[in-house]
């Protein structure tokens, strides 16, 4: 990053560098997100460039790999607005006010601990299904919900990562929440050990 | 976002929240998110061609540019006049003679540079003989710059290092191999 500042040759020595140390890491993760080789590619292609573009803005406080995948995911999220991939959660759903009052009926209830293998890969195997639908119809919320719980962001760090103010904030997080009912509609009702909805 | 929202996004996020069925809802949500735990992601040997490739786009985007200018006092610039007025006749005599042959320096950032009349026939012209001597070598183009990457197996053959010595190359002790070259200013 000093190389980045002072600018001059060392500049491409450290770019090459940035490469070599994190592109296997965040390519892992744009490949996760995107879901295509060549697209995880070019994210994190156009991640290291904006890393250098905006390398004033890092002070050293921070470990620079989380610093880097906030760009990344701001990245993601562009393209995920720019493609217009998001499914309005009311057009083709007409049961979702009652999927998202049957997930509130059925957390009333302890989470069953899968007792054998064969349930434990079934709520798997039914979890990945429903992730991944969510995932294709609403990959902004999808992921901020993912990243949420990888990395315990607070309501902060989200309206940065989203580059919105505080109360549409509130609004996308509220989003995410009734949209994870009507994907996984189905996956809570197994995990909370009730037929599904 | 009511209160419900809030302690859902705090339980989600593994933060202290009250007992209710909007944390079981969040922490159900948690745990199957977080299972199983990511790979661990091992660091990859490095990718040339990869790396050339971000290179170009950083010099396209013009982020590759030169360093700051010097510090100048009042007094330095005189001087530095005076001196490249004493040597620039000699300068110029040496330049002239050597103008038909590149110059290679090596930096401090282990990168052979080459100043050449032709740059582009020359970096065709190593190429070549690096892929006829057995390396895989990429070449790219960004600027008016031309470059060579590859990465030398070690110990170097016979044949790799004729091609170095022929154009005045240093080794590279790693193996990889770093080449810039640009016309004469």
């Amino acid at each position: 990053m000093r190389a980045c500042r002072e600018g001059g040759a060392a500049i491409e020595q450290a770019l090459r560098r940035l490469d070599r140390d994190f592109f296997a890491v965040l390519y892992s993760r744009a490949l996760r997100l995107l879901r295509s080789a060549d697209a995880a590619r070019d994210l994190v292609q156009d991640t290291f460039i904006k890393v250098w573009q905006r390398c004033s803005t890092y002070h050293g406080d921070s470990e620079l790999l989380p610093w880097i995948e906030a760009i990344l995911r701001r990245g993601a999220l562009d393209l995920f607005r720019r493609q217009g991939r998001e499914v309005p959660l009311d057009e083709g759903q007409g049961m979702n006010a009652e999927l998202i009052a049957r997930v509130a009926e059925l957390s009333q209830s302890e989470i069953a601990t899968p007792d054998d293998d064969l349930r434990r890969a079934q709520l798997a195997d039914c979890f990945q299904r429903c992730w991944a639908e969510f995932e294709r119809a609403a990959p902004s919320h999808a992921a901020v919900i993912s990243w949420i719980a990888a990395d315990g962001l607070s309501h902060e760090e989200i309206a940065t990562l989203l580059e919105r103010s505080p109360g549409a904030t509130r609004e996308f997080i509220s989003q995410c929440r009734k949209r994870a009912r009507v994907h996984l509609a189905e996956w809570y009702a197994l995990a909370f050990g009730k037929d599904a909805p | 976002m009511n209160e419900s929202d809030i302690e859902w996004l705090d339980a989600l996020a593994g933060r202290e929240a009250p007992e209710s069925a909007t944390r079981r809802e969040a922490q159900a949500l948690r745990a199957a998110l977080r299972s199983p735990a990511p790979a661990a992601i091992t660091a990859e040997p490095p990718n040339l061609a990869r790396e050339a490739q971000l290179i170009a786009r950083a010099v396209e985007e013009k982020l590759i540019a030169p360093g700051p200018p010097l510090r100048r006092s009042r007094w330095l610039l005189p001087i530095a006049a005076g001196v490249l007025l004493t040597f620039s006749a000699g300068i110029l005599l040496q330049y002239q003679q050597q103008s038909t042959q590149p110059e290679v320096v090596r930096g401090d950032d282990a990168v052979v540079r080459i100043a050449a009349d032709d740059p582009a026939a020359l970096k065709h012209r190593i190429l070549r003989e690096l892929r006829a001597a057995g390396v895989e070598a990429t070449g790219y183009e960004a600027l008016g710059a031309y470059g060579i990457d590859a990465e030398l197996p070690l110990p170097l053959s016979d044949a790799v290092k004729r091609v170095l010595e022929s154009h005045h190359i240093p080794e590279p002790a790693d193996g990889v191999l770093r080449v810039e070259i640009r016309g004469r200013e």
